[in-house]
């Protein structure tokens, strides 16, 4: 699972959860593979990320490179800056661990990378 | 092993051997005006235009006019008609590569191992599937530098054509563990690192996702004799994850339906192909050995 997933996932879905975001990783292997860095998308997704949710995910996995506490401005043109967000946006991967739930506390197991987010049907 | 060699240049180069020999069969077809038939092959492709049909070379019989047409019909390369020194009537020109090229990497996705008919699990066929992924890339732009969605991915035929295609990043989802192990592992031979896997109810995906795909792909399950109608759920959650455009498969004696459908969501629906799908007899009731059904290629913009 990477963190542009994560940043997305909730647990909504489980009957009485409201909101169910962000949901908490637990990770016990993590990897950092490459991915082509293209600019243009990174600065076209960020605006549609949450900063804080990504900045805590980052951090709780090591991977936050000292990157600032809010989005800075203009930073279309800052290569160095769309780059670390690259790397912690597509790079970053949790290969095992969970995902728990803010309010149930329902976990998710991530396994070989896949985050499993279904639900059994007494759960809907 | 003195020399190492991945799966997937394996098979690589086996496909080359027989593709240069398909290549060669289909020249012969040509050069008698026949029209060669290939599986899956797409019947018409609507949107195609056919450059320099009426100019600059004669086409001077109605033989040589048939073989260029079928070459459209069966390809999304170009030709152009030229008498060449060995007396082809028409010769390709260099885009039709590419779909070769994603046609080879297709081959070489594993597919389903034993299919769960319920979930109406079968593969995208490679040559059914890079025209689709071509056509999405080269005519519209769609997949390079974009955040894709592909919904019941399977094995993922798509995901990975789309990956190979330099979308930043595709997330497929689909909710079979035996299919996405498979996925997995067709992941890891054709070493790509643009896909992110999610296991779940395409049905229940969570409204955080509603429009942050640039574009959504899909084979969908058609819906069975209890699940009528499958598809069409699957094409509103569709067109809800993305911001701009979904690429789909449904069955032609479908089509006023879905096109209906579509418009009473807000979206425009355009048939870029009719497709045959040529299933193979998976299941134990299908008693033939396979199985052709018509299916349109749709893109549909939100
Ligand atoms: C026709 S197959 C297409 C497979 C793959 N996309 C391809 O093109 O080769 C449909 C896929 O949808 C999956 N599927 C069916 N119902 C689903 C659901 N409700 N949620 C997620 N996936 C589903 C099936 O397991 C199957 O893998």
């Amino acid at each position: 699972m990477k963190l542009l997933t994560h940043n997305v996932l909730t647990s909504k879905c489980i009957r009485g959860v409201t909101v169910g975001y962000p949901l908490l990783i637990k990770a016990t292997n993590v990897k950092v593979s490459e991915v082509e860095f293209k600019p243009d998308f990174v600065a076209k997704v960020l605006p549609k990320i949450e900063w804080d949710v990504l900045a805590n995910a980052a951090e709780s996995l090591g991977h936050w490179q000292n990157l600032p506490k809010e989005l800075p401005n203009n930073y279309e043109n800052d290569t160095d800056f769309l780059k670390k967000i690259h790397r912690v946006l597509l790079e970053v991967e949790v290969i095992q661990g969970e995902l728990i739930c803010p309010e149930s506390g329902r976990k998710f197991p991530i396994t070989n990378g896949i985050a499993n987010m279904l639900l059994n049907e007494d759960e809907v | 092993m003195a020399f190492p060699q991945s799966n997937v240049q394996r098979e690589l180069t086996r496909n080359k051997i027989l593709e240069e020999l398909q290549i060669q069969k289909k020249q012969l077809l040509l050069k008698q005006g026949a029209t060669p038939t290939i599986n899956s092959s797409p019947l018409t492709v609507s949107t195609q235009v056919v450059p320099n049909a009426e100019g600059g070379h004669s086409m001077n019989s109605h033989q040589q006019r048939a073989a260029l047409q079928t070459a459209h019909a069966q390809s999304m390369g170009y030709f152009i008609s030229q008498d060449s020194l060995f007396g082809n009537l028409i010769l390709p020109v260099l885009p039709r590569f590419d779909q070769k090229k994603i046609e080879e990497r297709l081959q070489c996705v594993t597919g389903f191992d034993k299919p769960k008919a319920k979930l109406e699990q079968y593969i995208t066929p490679p040559h059914l599937g890079s025209h689709i992924l071509y056509t999405i890339q080269s005519q519209f732009g769609d997949l390079d530098g974009k955040l894709v969605a592909d919904l019941g991915c399977g094995c993922g035929a798509l995901s990975i054509g789309a990956a190979v295609l330099s979308a930043s990043l595709v997330v497929s989802f689909e909710i079979d563990e035996d299919a996405l192990q498979i996925f997995q592992s067709n992941i890891e031979d054709h070493e790509l690192t643009n896909i992110d896997i999610v296991q779940c109810n395409v049905l229940t995906i969570p409204s955080r996702f509603y429009k942050k795909f640039d574009t959504v792909l899909m084979n969908p399950p058609f819906g069975t004799k209890n699940n009528e109608g499958l598809d069409m759920k699957f094409l509103e959650v569709a067109l809800n994850l993305s911001n701009n455009v979904v690429y789909s498969l449904h069955k032609t004696s479908t089509r006023n339906h879905v096109i209906k459908h579509a418009n009473a969501l807000g979206a425009k629906a355009e048939v870029l192909a009719e497709l045959r799908y040529d299933l193979p007899a998976t299941y134990k009731f299908h008693k033939k050995i396979s199985v052709d059904i018509e299916v349109d290629f749709y893109r549909f913009t939100v």
